[in-house]
């Protein structure tokens, strides 16, 4: 009995990492990645920064790559050269060469939602790719192809997600940060200097917020993976991420871990709200 | 693959975050982990020859404002930051008894620096180090 309830969850784990559905979220993760890659990376590689060969390059496969990846022209290749490209920023300039200041964990983000957007099929939708699709389509008088493809890759981007906020989460279950004096050490570090003005009510409210961070954290772990949390938890998520974004110096850390909450939101809800923002480009898939 | 791949991004933080590797190819998630640990918050007071204390604004004291006070005396770093301001009070106040209650924040927490036990204006005793109160080294560098 145990034996088959373990063969038959392992089956749909697997019937649920290869199930396929809509291409429009990770297509609208494809074009929200190209941005934030042009924004976290974007001054940095302009060509008058490259030193030698290898880095000319790697700026002028990071500007091609990415913008093909952000118009959807040849996508799965541009995605795959874009994500070759900020990979060996990543690891080989950053990690090997020393360049520290490219591997803080907002670059490792980008690095890995643009290599997990590479294994999905992310042109069939909002792209070039698309609406040359159609054109050959309406040539042959075929119909046209379906928006649809395999889930895999942001099932893997849900992966991503829950393991940071998991991991996130069990570095600050530590009596330092849950009484709440980490989080007044930062207000202090960013805001307030040596004036900090440490007292009972800034620490009760310290602790309050500490351990509402650290619950969310563990909640979004898991609740990514349950689509019935999702309408009370994202909405919390988006606004942890914002006030981050808003409080502390994040880069692009905030706003790539809500764009990736694309990948953990039900496709066919995606495609119903994008239908709702351009309805006539919905038009035009029917 | 999906497992293998998920598996990967779910459990190899642990590297770094359970069994304290350290390596530039693996990802901790401890964000923002070791910022502030080192600041000290500090009040100055001069103490009068009855043992009364009267509390100082060490900007004003500096002859400085706030908003324009250079970042060493607008936040104090280590044992090392407290002492300077202290220093460059003691030379503008002159012969005085100056006193300071201070909190240095480590990892653990809050911990008392100074409780107002010495004349900073004077050589201090040889003190334990307190422990934490630099960064633990986990950024990559």
């Amino acid at each position: 009995m145990a034996t088959k309830t373990g063969e038959s969850a392992w089956a749909r784990l697997v019937a649920w990492a290869a199930a396929e559905g809509s291409t429009v979220p990770m297509a609208l993760v494809r074009i929200g990645l190209a941005l934030l890659l042009w924004a976290r990376w974007g001054e940095d590689m302009v060509l008058v920064h490259a030193d030698g060969p290898a880095m000319v390059a790697l700026s002028l496969g990071f500007f091609t790559a990415t913008a093909l990846m952000f118009v959807g022209l040849w996508t799965r290749a541009a995605t795959a050269t874009a994500a070759i490209v900020v990979a060996t920023m990543y690891f080989g300039v950053g990690a090997a060469g020393g360049r520290t200041a490219w591997i803080h964990h907002h670059h490792f983000l980008l690095m890995s939602a643009t290599v997990l957007c590479a294994l999905t099929p992310c042109g069939r939708s909002l792209s070039i790719d698309r609406g040359r699709a159609l054109a050959r389509a309406s040539r042959l008088g075929a119909p046209a192809p379906d928006e649809r493809g395999p889930l895999l890759g942001l099932r893997l981007m849900t992966a991503q997600l829950s393991a940071i906020y998991l991991w996130s989460a069990i570095d600050k279950c530590e009596p330092g940060f849950l009484s709440g004096a980490r989080l007044e050490q930062l207000a202090g570090f960013y805001y307030f200097g040596s004036d900090l003005p440490l007292g009972t009510a800034m620490t009760i409210a310290s602790a309050i917020a500490a351990s509402s961070i650290v619950a969310l954290e563990f909640a979004l772990a898991i609740g990514v993976w349950r689509p019935r949390w999702h309408r009370v938890l994202l909405p919390l998520g988006v606004l942890l991420h914002a006030a981050l974004y808003v409080l502390l110096p994040v880069h692009t850390f905030s706003a790539t871990m809500v764009l990736l909450y694309l990948a953990v939101i039900d496709p066919p809800a995606v495609e119903r709200a994008v239908a709702r923002v351009a309805p006539r480009a919905d038009a035009a898939r029917g | 693959m999906f497992v293998a791949v998920a598996a990967g991004l779910l459990l190899i933080p642990a590297y770094r975050q359970l069994f304290g590797g350290r390596s530039r190819f693996v990802r901790d998630w401890e964000l923002f982990n070791e910022v502030g640990v080192g600041l000290v918050v500090a009040e100055f007071s001069v103490r009068d020859g009855q043992g009364r204390e009267a509390p100082i604004d060490r900007y004003a004291a500096l002859g400085r404002e706030r908003a324009t006070a250079p970042r060493w005396l607008r936040t104090m770093t280590g044992e090392a930051g407290l002492m300077r301001v202290a220093g460059e009070l003691c030379a503008r106040l002159g012969s005085v008894d100056l006193r300071a209650r201070a909190r240095i924040a480590t990892m653990r927490g809050w911990v008392l620096l100074h409780a107002g036990e010495h004349d900073l204006c004077r050589p201090l005793p040889p003190r334990p180090q307190i422990p934490g109160t630099r960064p633990r080294g986990h950024e990559d560098r």
